[in-house]
């Protein structure tokens, strides 16, 4: 016998009836949870016979939420750290009824390494934990409804509500996410004569000899193959593998299959436009390689079509010199920002609710020598994937903020607002804030009228500089917005978490306004969701009486595009405010 | 819905984000370790020693688990494997890891899956220990994962149970007090804290995903290591796994439950290198 065996007086201690007599609920188990013995307590507490529970495992007696939370949680800690104390759970006593208890394991090393569970009575939950508890249940419920919420809005704005084929925005996404590969075919698939058949049987029946084709298509195809809806009448199916001919043969067999609608048997044909790359040289120019075969396909159907339908053209995209064209343009760019060939136009905003005039949106112009007036899609990504960015970027600013006050003196444009658009590549610089508060200190500009339009990566980009401008921007009173806003791929979540002002609905989803239920449910749930937290909305790409009807009635804030006026240079801007306060 | 994707997080941002540990020399093949539900990282420490001398060891925490950085947790953005699996490839760019060989665990070995699938020319093996395709039977195709819905219903009633246990655990270190220290063992305490409302979603994602509709894409080559007795992944399970994965192995072990590396670190290393040196 031991040392520690005997109690100071020299009296051997009997621990085998200390440990049955325990005031608290013991189990014994080897280090595998096999039970080896139980006390008295444990046996009176459960209503649980020892005889019953020896040989077993210790895991038999927990309910199975508990048994999977003591597994993956409490055992590890016990066989890494030799403990695990305060686990609230259940013991399945007498009749499997579970009896509530708060759980402390030690791991003991002896001969074996053996486990000792004391168990106790769990206290009852205060009314603050069941608060506690509660509202967390709720926020979970709320994460869920911002979750399906999400969902559903990614899923319309990305299919086509007809044939739940994606539409042209979910076609290019796609294709964004897909490597070119040599193999890569595109078919560019138009009906023949659709118009004819929709005007004289009625549009019910194209829409189902649409959703067939779709189907059709569908149902022909492998499950790597891309399929979408891209236009009225044209469906693009992309796909890997040889064979191109012989694909394009089987599409044209299955569409030709005659159908019926309305006991009347109807045979249409397509006429396909089969696109395959020549050569797939760098990564940098996966978006060119798509755009090209895409629209090497679309001509090949027009073709088809021209020499006589039902029937398939094939062409090679060749996309190779993008690269180069890259290069080249980049250093155009650094002579134009020498050679001052950009220039601003500002297009003015209507405000909604008091039929004013809110502001304008400053939009950057290349006078290009040879090639014209060009416009920001010509250059900016380019730009954007160097540090010429930043550059435009101030350059813009400065102007903007210095041509804002041109209006000034007239009536209604005297508080207008300068919107401004501001890079990812900007957001993220640190010297950013500190140049604006320069720009607007050099100025007569309140800073609460310069908008800064940022995008949705530049914010969900979420670095801790990007974060930090943000905030001090804000701080500044500087106004910020989001443009193209439901175009990214980002959830909504960090409306919540930037103190953004302003949202501006991109032209695509603004254009589709009382036309179609997709479009216009999309804007409907961008403007709830906006208010909701507070914060505007501005529709871009307004043209015509009836969007513009279509968006007071959804309670949209303010609109900008053709229908109010286009972007105007500083001189014509100062004849239409003029002419619109003489109104 | 795809993965957001976190553009321009800078190398150091990712490694902040998961509470990346690079273990061994640069020069050594390269082993990530991909922890399960109920802990972190640290659940691999019992069988570090068997590979630090001869491996470049890395491993991390899950966003929203142990040492990660929990402002980076959402929710909705996590409320899927997809976010995890992109994480564990964000974290081998960063690192720039190529030829890696993933030890992943329970949940963890659902997003190795999907990230072998996603880029199987980063990785030259799996060592899947007590994994799953999906915990929840299947009635319609007779699969039988070992749980049920309701089961995970009532795992969840014993998240609430130990919500406030876990709450004021996670709050010294938040607040940056002094640990009490009669409060509990300070090495319990320094292992597996988690935040009980990341452990309610961290919780669905384990047991309610199924990627059984990947295992024919994977490519990778595998060691699927199961446990005699898990609770969680019955036998059946591997037998599964063995039969819908290519170049697959399976290995029984004699250990039980769930977590062989912290319960019989020995033999699930021995496992390893055994299945190492055969394959390399």
């Amino acid at each position: 016998m031991t040392e520690g065996s005997r109690a100071a007086n020299g009296t051997p201690l009997d621990y085998e009836s200390l440990f049955r007599a325990a005031p608290e609920a013991s189990v014994i188990t080897a280090a595998d949870g096999t039970i080896l013995d139980v006390n008295v307590e444990f046996t009176t507490w459960t209503g649980l016979h020892r005889a019953e529970l020896v040989g077993t495992s210790f895991l038999r007696l927990l309910p199975v939420g508990d048994r999977i939370l003591f597994s993956t949680r409490s055992q590890p800690l016990l066989d890494l750290t030799g403990r695990a104390s305060q686990v609230e759970l259940s013991i399945l006593g007498a009749g499997r009824v579970p009896v509530p208890a708060t759980l402390s394991v030690s791991r003991v090393v002896t001969d074996t390494s053996l486990n000792m569970f004391v168990l106790g009575p769990r206290r009852e939950r205060s009314v603050e934990e069941a608060q506690l508890i509660s509202a967390v249940h709720r926020a979970e419920a709320s994460d869920t409804r911002r979750q399906i919420a999400e969902t559903d809005l990614q899923h319309q704005s990305d299919h086509d509500a007809l044939t739940g084929l994606l539409n042209r925005d979910g076609l290019m996404k796609a294709l964004r996410e897909i490597v070119p590969h040599r193999e890569h075919v595109v078919y560019w698939i138009g009906l023949d004569h659709f118009r004819v058949i929709n005007e004289s049987l009625g549009r019910s029946t194209g829409d189902e000899i649409l959703t067939t084709v779709g189907r059709r298509l569908r149902e022909g195809c492998t499950g790597d193959a891309v399929i979408a809806r891209v236009g009225g009448d044209e469906f693009v199916l992309t796909s890997l593998g040889p064979g191109y001919a012989d694909h394009a043969d089987r599409i044209l067999r299955r569409i030709a299959h005659p159908l019926i609608v309305d006991g009347l048997e109807i045979i249409i044909s397509a006429s396909i436009g089969v696109s395959t790359v020549a050569s797939v040289n760098t990564d940098r120019a996966h978006v060119s390689v798509v755009e090209r075969l895409l629209r090497t396909a679309g001509t090949g159907m027009h073709e088809a079509k021209a020499a006589g339908r039902n029937r398939w053209k094939h062409s090679t995209a060749i996309a190779d010199d993008s690269a180069i064209n890259e290069i080249r343009l980049l250093g155009e760019i650094r002579s134009a920002i020498a050679g001052d060939q950009f220039r601003l136009e500002y297009q003015p905003q209507l405000n909604l609710r008091t039929g004013r005039l809110h502001g304008f949106e400053a939009l950057i112009r290349w006078d290009h020598p040879d090639r014209g007036v060009i416009g920001p899609a010509g250059f900016i990504d380019v730009a954007e994937k160097t540090g010429l960015i930043s550059q435009l970027g101030t350059w813009a600013c400065h102007t903007a903020i210095a041509q804002a006050t041109l209006g000034s003196g007239v009536p209604g444009a005297a508080a207008s607002q300068m919107s401004v658009n501001i890079s990812a590549r900007q957001l993220s610089d640190s010297h950013f804030t500190g140049t604006i508060e320069s720009l607007l200190e050099a100025s007569t500009l309140e800073p609460g009228r310069l908008t800064l339009e940022l995008t949705e990566s530049g914010v969900i980009t979420d670095g801790p500089q990007a974060r930090a401008n943000i905030q001090r921007l804000d701080g500044l009173g500087v106004r910020l917005s989001i443009d193209d806003f439901g175009t990214g791929h980002a959830g909504f979540a960090y409306l919540n978490d930037f103190p953004i002002d302003e949202i501006k609905i991109d032209r695509s989803f603004v254009s589709g306004v009382g036309i179609s239920a997709d479009a216009t449910a999309i804007v409907t749930s961008c403007i709830e969701l906006a208010h909701a937290l507070n914060v505007s909305v501005v529709a871009e790409g307004v043209e015509t009486t009836e969007q513009l009807m279509h968006l007071t009635e959804l309670g949209c804030d303010i609109v900008q595009g053709f229908h109010y006026s286009r972007p105007l240079s500083p001189e014509k801007l100062t004849l239409w405010l003029a002419s619109s306060s003489n109104r | 819905m795809p993965a957001l994707p976190s553009p321009a997080l800078t190398r150091e941002e990712v490694l902040a984000r998961n509470n990346v540990t690079v273990l061994g020399r640069d020069d050594a093949p390269v082993l990530v370790f991909v922890h399960g539900f109920g802990c972190d990282q640290g659940m691999y420490n019992r069988i570090l020693p068997f590979f630090v001398d001869s491996y470049r060891v890395v491993l991390f925490d899950h966003v929203g688990s142990g040492g990660s950085n929990l402002s980076s947790y959402d929710p909705v953005v996590y409320s899927s494997l997809d976010r995890y699996s992109a994480d564990l490839l964000e974290i081998c760019a960063a690192l720039e890891l190529f030829s890696v060989t993933l030890v992943a665990h329970s949940v963890g070995a659902m997003m190795a899956l999907a990230a072998a699938v996603e880029r199987p020319e980063l990785f030259d093996r799996l060592i899947l220990l007590a994994p799953s395709p999906s915990y929840l039977d299947d009635t319609e195709t007779g699969y039988v994962g070992g749980l049920s819905a309701d089961d995970v219903h009532d795992l969840l009633g014993s998240l609430d149970d130990n919500h406030m246990a876990w709450a004021s655990a996670m709050a010294p270190v938040v607040m940056g007090n002094e640990r009490s220290p009669e409060l509990a063992d300070e090495l319990e305490q320094s292992f597996c804290r988690v935040d009980p409302r990341v452990m309610r979603s961290f919780a669905r994602v384990t047991f309610l995903s199924d990627v059984r509709g990947l295992l024919p894409q994977v490519t990778v080559p595998s060691l699927i290591v199961q446990c005699s007795n898990d609770a969680l992944a019955p036998l059946t399970v591997g037998d599964y796994l063995s039969a819908h994965l290519a170049h697959s192995e399976l290995v029984v072990l004699a250990a039980t439950g769930h977590v062989p590396q912290a319960s019989a670190p020995r033999e699930t290393a021995e496992v390893i290198i055994r299945y190492l040196a055969s394959t390399s």
